[in-house]
């Protein structure tokens, strides 16, 4: 069955415009579509747009060109509360509250559901519970707001925005304040709330589902985020926001194979290296070095190596220093051939002083 | 059953019923005090319209006390509730009711009326009676209602923030504007003008209570219309518009609200101060809770509290003399603001 995606955008320009006169345009002629059950993370360098990209996808300002369409209508044609039944979002700040509990934080979400008096009725008050189950804080509910971690404050967020029963969950760096276990846990947090909410998904036991809305059901997840290494692993798809003023959009295995990942964070210092997988910092090249030999000191070898600046070639390849590891009687040493010298050094260390006392050498030499 | 579902709403229900009692005790205490002293029982009789012991009690209950009561409870909700609502629209814990710069166009055009006009008499008591009631009433309303007019003009254009920077620098502007008309005007002129600074709730007459108490009646119910939206402010204003708050459309609504309950006090009573700001703080201490719909009808009910009891002392029981109200006000204000920051972290309501 082919659904209709939950949102897709129609050459839309966003940006700011203070005045009539005055338009900043921040990204033009963006054309995506979210569907639904998928993750997506925007991708993108500092000032390339992300914030305001989802703050527009979110309803909360309007854009300057183009139309976004949600799976039930056009997304500036639906009043505050309609638009908040839909779209969820998490924003960037730090939320700072007092005399408030993560409960009663979380039934701020029911906001759009219920009367001019927000009183809650026995089924908000299930949706509620659904939230922090399906977060996985109900033990936090009755704690200060105040007195949470990061971490728990931005699961409390999450709870909130999922109490409003969006079918697009919109996070602008959820994962800003948090360290990497915290990172981690709301990504697989995440992913899983855009897993699950399609088919079987959650909705009998949590009671937060989609009624229907456009026969469509299941939920996207779509976030900005920094941690590239982490929206590489996570992501069913990425939207990377290319500094030319294009969006490229796509599974991020294939982003990073046809290279639209390696130009969207270009930069003198940071190399994305395609066979590893991760950045290169410092991608100055001081010089090929083939690496031979076998055991665990090999790879941490490389990574020094690369470390320090140098392309590590694989055995049988042509390069202008070799390093072998040598291991005999549990015994490790390094053996450097440069040309006609050679040399043994008992510690990568040592090792490392040696091939940067080689490149000063190179470099006086060139002068 | 409230939103406050495990916040223990039994407690936050009690402390209404207390505060409730509390203000109908006090109320019934300023009756009965006074430079004459009448027991509680006539007064009960008096209200329950049987005779008194003497006839001039009942003159002294119904046309002095009664009406001075009942403004002072209602200016009181009225501050306290406008303070409640600055401090959540611009999320701030020093905002009082006056910070859009209503209480300071009502000084202007009381100083323009007081310093100015007739300023060729130099017959003070003339001067006053001719502008007297009417005129210091509807001066304060002009002045404040043309604040009114040029925040909701600017509420629409400017942020919050930039509202709230604007109605401090336009206090400033008002104040050194009256400083000048100061200082070209009569010492008795100017010494009316002060008196008026002072606030009282005893100048309000039967009939000048009939425009207050609506307005300000009105504007508790406009306060009480968004406590929905006010609840959702908490999480600023992005948040709020994030989950369906029609931002603008709740500001206006607080915004005049506000303007109605400060320009309404200051016209007839006075810029009475320290109420606005401290009373907030307090309820939000004792009730526990951040919920406008049990903040606000507590927060009316500390505020006519707070404004009975510094009546109440400023008339120094036992003896002729009196206090100016807002000495008294802010005597019991600032020790309590200067707890609250002290105690700031303890509270932990404010970032």
């Amino acid at each position: 069955m082919i659904q209709k995606p939950l949102l897709r955008t129609e050459k839309l320009t966003v940006g700011y415009a203070p005045s009539r006169r005055q338009r900043r345009c921040v990204r033009e002629d963006v054309s995506v579509a979210l569907e639904a059950g998928e993750l997506v993370c925007v991708l993108g360098p500092n000032g390339a747009g992300k914030s305001t990209l989802l703050r527009t996808l979110a309803g909360m300002q309007p854009p300057l060109g183009g139309r976004i369409e949600l799976v039930d209508g056009n997304l500036e044609a639906f009043a505050p509360r309609q638009r908040a039944r839909r779209i969820g979002v998490v924003l960037p700040e730090r939320v700072e509250v007092g005399l408030l509990s993560a409960y009663a934080l979380v039934a701020l979400g029911r906001y759009p559901h219920t009367g001019w008096t927000g009183r809650l009725e026995s089924a908000d008050e299930e949706k509620i519970r659904g939230a922090l189950r399906l977060v996985g804080i109900e033990h936090l509910a009755e704690r200060d707001v105040a007195s949470l971690s990061d971490g728990e404050r931005q699961k409390v967020m999450i709870a909130r925005a999922l109490a409003q029963e969006p079918m697009l969950l919109i996070l602008d760096e959820p994962t800003a304040f948090l360290d990497l276990p915290g990172r981690v846990e709301i990504m697989r947090l995440l992913r899983t709330l855009a897993h699950c909410s399609v088919g079987a998904g959650d909705a009998p036991r949590s009671g937060i589902a989609i009624e229907g809305k456009g026969g469509s059901s299941g939920r996207a997840v779509l976030l900005s985020t920094h941690d590239l290494d982490l929206a590489l692993r996570t992501a069913d798809r990425l939207w990377l926001l290319l500094p030319g003023g294009e969006l490229a959009a796509g599974a991020p295995e294939d982003l990073v194979l046809a290279g639209a990942f390696q130009a969207a964070f270009r930069s003198d210092s940071v190399e994305f290296d395609v066979d590893s997988g991760s950045f290169r910092i410092d991608a100055r090249s001081s010089g090929t070095v083939v690496l031979r030999g076998e055991g665990t000191a090999v790879p941490w070898t490389a990574r020094a190596l690369e470390r320090t600046g140098f392309r590590v070639l694989p055995d049988g390849a042509d390069g202008d220093l070799r390093v072998e590891v040598v291991e005999r009687h549990g015994d490790r040493a390094w053996r450097v051939r440069d040309g006609e010298t050679t040399s043994d050094h008992r510690s990568i260390a040592e090792l490392l002083a040696r091939l940067r006392a080689g490149r000063e050498d190179d470099r006086f030499a060139s002068l | 059953m409230t939103a406050e579902l495990r916040d223990t709403p039994r407690r936050r229900v009690t402390g209404l019923v207390l505060l409730a009692a509390a203000v109908v005790a006090l109320t019934l205490a300023s009756l009965a005090i006074g430079s004459v002293a009448i027991p509680l029982g006539d007064v009960v009789a008096i209200l329950s319209g049987e005779p008194s012991a003497k006839a001039s009690w009942t003159t002294i209950v119904l046309e002095f006390r009664l009406p001075k009561a009942l403004t002072a409870a209602l200016a009181g909700a009225a501050l306290a509730v406008g303070g409640l609502l600055m401090q959540t629209l611009f999320r701030n814990p020093l905002a009082g009711p006056y910070v859009l710069g209503i209480s300071a166009g009502a000084s202007l055009g009381v100083a323009l009326v007081v310093l100015t006009i007739g300023g060729v008499t130099t017959e003070l008591l003339a001067g006053i009676g001719l502008i007297g009631e009417f005129g210091l009433i509807t001066a304060a309303s002009l002045g404040a209602g043309a604040v009114l007019g040029l925040v909701v003009i600017a509420a629409r254009r400017v942020s919050s923030l930039t509202l709230l920077i604007l109605g401090v620098l336009f206090g400033y502007a008002t104040s050194a504007l009256v400083t000048v008309l100061m200082h070209f005007s009569l010492a008795e002129r100017i010494q009316a003008y002060i008196i008026w600074t002072f606030g009282s709730f005893g100048g309000v007459t039967w009939s000048q209570l009939r425009v207050l108490a609506p307005a300000l009646l009105a504007g508790l119910a406009l306060a009480a219309l968004a406590s929905k939206p006010l609840n959702a402010l908490l999480l600023g204003e992005r948040y709020a518009r994030s989950m369906g708050v029609a931002v603008g459309r709740a500001r206006l609504g607080v915004l005049v609200s506000t303007a109605l309950l400060a320009g309404g006090v200051t016209a007839f009573c006075g810029p009475v101060g320290f109420i606005g700001v401290a009373v907030p703080h307090l309820v939000r201490a004792v009730l526990q809770c951040a919920d406008h719909r049990i903040l606000i009808p507590g927060t009316a009910l500390a505020g006519a509290l707070v404004a009975l009891a510094s009546d109440l002392i400023a008339q120094l029981p036992g003896s002729d003399a009196v206090l100016p109200l807002n000495a008294v006000t802010a005597l019991v204000g600032a020790p309590v603001i200067a707890g609250i920051i002290l105690r700031r972290r303890a509270l932990a309501s404010w970032g």
